[in-house]
Protein backbone atom coordinates (compact mmCIF):
# COMPACT_ATOMS: atom_id res chain seq x y z
CA UNK A 1 0.00 0.00 0.00
CA UNK A 2 1.61 3.27 -1.10
CA UNK A 3 -0.15 5.05 1.73
CA UNK A 4 1.92 3.05 4.30
CA UNK A 5 5.15 2.82 2.18
CA UNK A 6 5.24 6.72 1.83
CA UNK A 7 4.74 7.01 5.89
CA UNK A 8 7.63 4.06 6.92
CA UNK A 9 9.87 5.18 4.58
CA UNK A 10 10.62 1.98 2.90
CA UNK A 11 14.20 1.96 0.93
CA UNK A 12 12.16 0.26 -2.13
CA UNK A 13 9.14 -0.92 -3.01
CA UNK A 14 6.83 -1.80 -5.96
CA UNK A 15 3.25 -1.46 -4.90
CA UNK A 16 0.07 -3.06 -7.05
CA UNK A 17 -3.46 -2.59 -6.35
CA UNK A 18 -4.82 -5.71 -5.31
CA UNK A 19 -6.75 -6.85 -2.68
CA UNK A 20 -4.95 -7.24 0.42
CA UNK A 21 -3.53 -10.97 1.01
CA UNK A 22 -3.33 -11.34 -2.68
CA UNK A 23 -0.19 -9.52 -3.35
CA UNK A 24 0.59 -11.49 -6.50
CA UNK A 25 -2.43 -11.54 -8.05
CA UNK A 26 -4.45 -14.78 -8.33
CA UNK A 27 -3.75 -18.30 -7.17
CA UNK A 28 -1.98 -20.31 -9.83
CA UNK A 29 -1.27 -17.48 -12.03
CA UNK A 30 2.15 -18.06 -12.51
CA UNK A 31 2.94 -15.74 -15.38
CA UNK A 32 1.36 -12.78 -13.29
CA UNK A 33 3.25 -13.68 -10.15
CA UNK A 34 6.19 -13.92 -11.81
CA UNK A 35 5.92 -10.22 -13.38
CA UNK A 36 5.25 -8.23 -10.34
CA UNK A 37 8.45 -10.52 -8.95
CA UNK A 38 10.28 -9.05 -12.09
CA UNK A 39 9.43 -5.80 -11.38
CA UNK A 40 10.59 -5.95 -7.64
CA UNK A 41 13.57 -7.51 -8.78
CA UNK A 42 14.41 -4.54 -11.64
CA UNK A 43 13.70 -2.22 -8.64
CA UNK A 44 16.36 -2.88 -6.83
CA UNK A 45 18.61 -1.68 -9.33
CA UNK A 46 16.90 1.44 -10.75
CA UNK A 47 15.90 2.91 -7.15
CA UNK A 48 18.12 5.21 -6.46
CA UNK A 49 16.51 7.13 -3.84
CA UNK A 50 15.60 5.57 -0.50
CA UNK A 51 12.14 6.03 -0.31
CA UNK A 52 11.07 5.35 -3.68
CA UNK A 53 7.76 3.61 -4.59
CA UNK A 54 7.21 2.45 -8.26
CA UNK A 55 3.47 2.05 -8.85
CA UNK A 56 2.81 -1.37 -10.90
CA UNK A 57 0.22 -1.41 -14.00
CA UNK A 58 -1.01 -4.11 -13.04
CA UNK A 59 -4.82 -4.09 -11.69
CA UNK A 60 -7.29 -6.57 -10.24
CA UNK A 61 -9.64 -7.86 -12.50
CA UNK A 62 -12.88 -9.48 -10.63
CA UNK A 63 -13.76 -12.67 -13.14
CA UNK A 64 -16.83 -15.15 -13.02
CA UNK A 65 -14.59 -18.35 -12.21
CA UNK A 66 -12.84 -16.40 -9.01
CA UNK A 67 -13.52 -18.29 -6.19
CA UNK A 68 -16.32 -16.38 -4.02
CA UNK A 69 -14.22 -16.75 -0.73
CA UNK A 70 -11.62 -14.06 -2.31
CA UNK A 71 -14.74 -11.78 -1.74
CA UNK A 72 -15.63 -12.62 1.65
CA UNK A 73 -16.97 -9.07 3.13
CA UNK A 74 -15.29 -9.12 6.12
CA UNK A 75 -12.00 -8.20 3.91
CA UNK A 76 -13.23 -7.01 1.26
CA UNK A 77 -15.10 -3.79 0.24
CA UNK A 78 -18.33 -4.52 -0.91
CA UNK A 79 -18.60 -4.28 -4.77
CA UNK A 80 -21.13 -1.84 -4.96
CA UNK A 81 -18.77 0.75 -3.38
CA UNK A 82 -15.74 0.03 -5.41
CA UNK A 83 -14.98 2.42 -7.89
CA UNK A 84 -14.58 1.19 -11.62
CA UNK B 1 -3.18 4.10 -7.20
CA UNK B 2 -5.81 4.10 -4.44
CA UNK B 3 -4.66 2.13 -1.40
CA UNK B 4 -7.46 1.39 0.08
CA UNK B 5 -9.85 0.00 -3.29
CA UNK B 6 -10.60 -3.06 -2.19
CA UNK B 7 -10.38 -3.11 1.43
CA UNK B 8 -13.42 -2.70 3.91
CA UNK B 9 -13.77 0.82 5.30
CA UNK B 10 -12.56 0.20 8.71
CA UNK B 11 -9.23 -1.69 7.39
CA UNK B 12 -9.12 2.16 6.09
CA UNK B 13 -10.20 4.04 9.35
CA UNK B 14 -7.50 2.14 11.00
CA UNK B 15 -4.35 2.48 8.21
CA UNK B 16 -5.41 6.09 8.51
CA UNK B 17 -5.09 6.50 11.97
CA UNK B 18 -2.51 4.06 13.37
CA UNK B 19 0.45 6.04 14.77
CA UNK B 20 2.80 5.27 12.32
CA UNK B 21 6.80 5.68 13.74
CA UNK B 22 8.16 8.59 11.87
CA UNK B 23 11.60 8.00 10.31
CA UNK B 24 13.75 11.18 9.32
CA UNK B 25 15.98 8.57 7.12
CA UNK B 26 16.07 5.68 5.44
CA UNK B 27 18.51 2.81 5.18
CA UNK B 28 19.80 2.33 1.72
CA UNK B 29 22.49 0.30 0.15
CA UNK B 30 22.88 0.05 -3.32
CA UNK B 31 23.02 -3.63 -4.90
CA UNK B 32 26.64 -4.65 -5.63
CA UNK B 33 25.97 -7.14 -7.57
CA UNK B 34 24.39 -8.24 -9.98
CA UNK B 35 21.31 -10.17 -9.55
CA UNK B 36 22.31 -13.16 -11.00
CA UNK B 37 24.93 -13.83 -8.52
CA UNK B 38 22.93 -13.10 -5.37
CA UNK B 39 21.16 -14.81 -2.53
CA UNK B 40 17.69 -14.07 -1.98
CA UNK B 41 15.44 -14.85 0.79
CA UNK B 42 11.77 -14.17 1.29
CA UNK B 43 10.14 -12.48 4.31
CA UNK B 44 6.70 -12.27 4.76
CA UNK B 45 4.29 -10.61 7.49
CA UNK B 46 1.80 -13.12 6.58
CA UNK B 47 1.29 -15.34 9.37
CA UNK B 48 2.82 -18.43 8.15
CA UNK B 49 4.40 -21.21 10.64
CA UNK B 50 5.04 -25.04 10.00
CA UNK B 51 2.68 -27.36 11.42
CA UNK B 52 3.70 -29.93 13.81
CA UNK B 53 7.14 -28.06 14.09
CA UNK B 54 6.33 -24.60 15.21
CA UNK B 55 3.49 -22.85 17.25
CA UNK B 56 1.01 -20.58 15.70
CA UNK B 57 1.00 -16.68 16.66
CA UNK B 58 -0.77 -16.27 19.72
CA UNK B 59 -3.87 -14.95 18.37
CA UNK B 60 -5.52 -16.00 21.64
CA UNK B 61 -3.63 -13.17 23.67
CA UNK B 62 -4.55 -10.93 20.44
CA UNK B 63 -8.30 -11.72 20.75
CA UNK B 64 -7.98 -10.81 24.82
CA UNK B 65 -5.46 -7.73 24.35
CA UNK B 66 -6.35 -5.83 20.70
CA UNK B 67 -3.55 -3.58 21.39
CA UNK B 68 -0.89 -6.28 21.58
CA UNK B 69 -0.11 -8.86 18.12
CA UNK B 70 2.55 -11.26 18.25
CA UNK B 71 6.12 -9.72 17.14
CA UNK B 72 7.82 -13.25 16.84
CA UNK B 73 8.95 -14.84 14.11
CA UNK B 74 9.04 -18.57 12.33
CA UNK B 75 11.68 -19.79 10.16
CA UNK B 76 10.52 -21.62 7.19
CA UNK B 77 12.86 -23.82 4.79
CA UNK B 78 12.66 -23.88 1.21
CA UNK B 79 12.24 -27.56 1.19
CA UNK B 80 9.03 -27.33 3.27
CA UNK B 81 6.06 -29.50 2.66
CA UNK B 82 3.42 -26.87 1.81
CA UNK B 83 0.50 -28.61 3.53
CA UNK B 84 2.30 -28.41 6.45
CA UNK B 85 2.27 -23.89 5.74
CA UNK B 86 -0.52 -23.20 7.60
CA UNK B 87 -1.76 -19.81 8.64
CA UNK B 88 -2.36 -17.45 11.98
CA UNK B 89 -3.21 -13.98 11.29
CA UNK B 90 -6.58 -12.41 11.78
CA UNK B 91 -6.83 -9.40 9.70
CA UNK B 92 -6.47 -10.61 5.74
CA UNK B 93 -8.27 -12.66 3.43
CA UNK B 94 -6.54 -16.07 3.54
CA UNK B 95 -7.97 -18.05 1.26
CA UNK B 96 -5.67 -17.47 -2.00
CA UNK B 97 -2.37 -18.23 0.24
CA UNK B 98 -4.32 -21.49 1.07
CA UNK B 99 -4.96 -22.48 -2.32
CA UNK B 100 -1.49 -20.91 -3.78
CA UNK B 101 1.52 -19.78 -1.51
CA UNK B 102 2.93 -18.81 -3.88
CA UNK B 103 0.16 -15.68 -3.82
CA UNK B 104 2.04 -13.88 -1.04
CA UNK B 105 5.00 -16.05 -0.67
CA UNK B 106 6.21 -17.07 -4.03
CA UNK B 107 9.01 -19.96 -2.97
CA UNK B 108 8.19 -21.82 -6.59
CA UNK B 109 8.40 -18.92 -8.59
CA UNK B 110 11.90 -18.25 -6.66
CA UNK B 111 12.83 -21.39 -7.12
CA UNK B 112 12.20 -21.15 -11.21
CA UNK B 113 14.20 -18.11 -10.76
CA UNK B 114 17.38 -19.90 -9.25
CA UNK B 115 17.39 -22.61 -12.21
CA UNK B 116 16.82 -19.96 -14.81
CA UNK B 117 19.79 -18.18 -13.68
CA UNK B 118 17.74 -15.01 -12.97
CA UNK B 119 19.07 -14.96 -9.49
CA UNK B 120 22.00 -16.59 -7.73
CA UNK B 121 21.04 -18.56 -4.98
CA UNK B 122 17.29 -18.82 -3.16
CA UNK B 123 18.65 -18.91 0.67
CA UNK B 124 17.79 -22.25 2.80
CA UNK B 125 16.19 -20.45 5.58
CA UNK B 126 13.42 -17.84 4.11
CA UNK B 127 11.03 -15.60 7.34
CA UNK B 128 7.68 -14.95 8.47
CA UNK B 129 6.05 -12.87 11.04
CA UNK B 130 1.97 -11.93 11.40
CA UNK B 131 1.44 -8.29 10.21
CA UNK B 132 -1.17 -7.05 13.22
CA UNK B 133 1.45 -6.19 15.56
CA UNK B 134 0.02 -2.56 16.87
CA UNK B 135 2.79 -2.20 19.77
CA UNK B 136 6.07 -2.70 17.56
CA UNK B 137 8.16 -1.96 20.12
CA UNK B 138 9.40 -5.78 20.75
CA UNK B 139 9.86 -6.10 16.95
CA UNK B 140 12.15 -3.65 16.34
CA UNK B 141 14.12 -4.51 19.61
CA UNK B 142 14.11 -7.61 19.41
CA UNK B 143 12.83 -9.98 16.61
CA UNK B 144 12.98 -7.90 13.52
CA UNK B 145 17.22 -7.21 14.98
CA UNK B 146 17.15 -11.36 15.08
CA UNK B 147 15.69 -11.52 11.54
CA UNK B 148 18.09 -8.71 10.52
CA UNK B 149 21.57 -10.49 12.07
CA UNK B 150 19.78 -14.53 10.52
CA UNK B 151 20.15 -12.92 6.89
CA UNK B 152 23.37 -11.34 7.43
CA UNK B 153 25.05 -14.85 8.81
CA UNK B 154 23.27 -16.31 6.04
CA UNK B 155 24.92 -13.95 3.78
CA UNK B 156 21.80 -13.37 2.13
CA UNK B 157 22.10 -10.09 -0.87
CA UNK B 158 18.12 -9.40 -1.29
CA UNK B 159 15.25 -9.57 0.20
CA UNK B 160 11.75 -10.21 -0.96
CA UNK B 161 9.29 -8.86 1.57
CA UNK B 162 5.44 -9.31 1.26
CA UNK B 163 2.88 -7.51 3.34
CA UNK B 164 -0.05 -8.55 4.95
Amino acid sequence: MPFVLERLLVPRAVAVEHPFGFTLGKPGDREGQMQIIREALKAVKTIEKPGTVIELPYRWVREETDDPQWYDGKYFKPPEKIKK
Amino acid sequence: MDSFRFTPPYVEIVMKHFPYLHYETCPFTPLSKELKDCKVALVTTGGLYVEGEQKPYDMEREIKDPGWGDPTYRIIPRNVSKDKVKIAHRHYNKSGVRKDINVLFPLDRFTELENRGEIGLLSQNHYSFQGNIPNTQDLILRFGVEVAIRLHIEKVDLVFMTPA
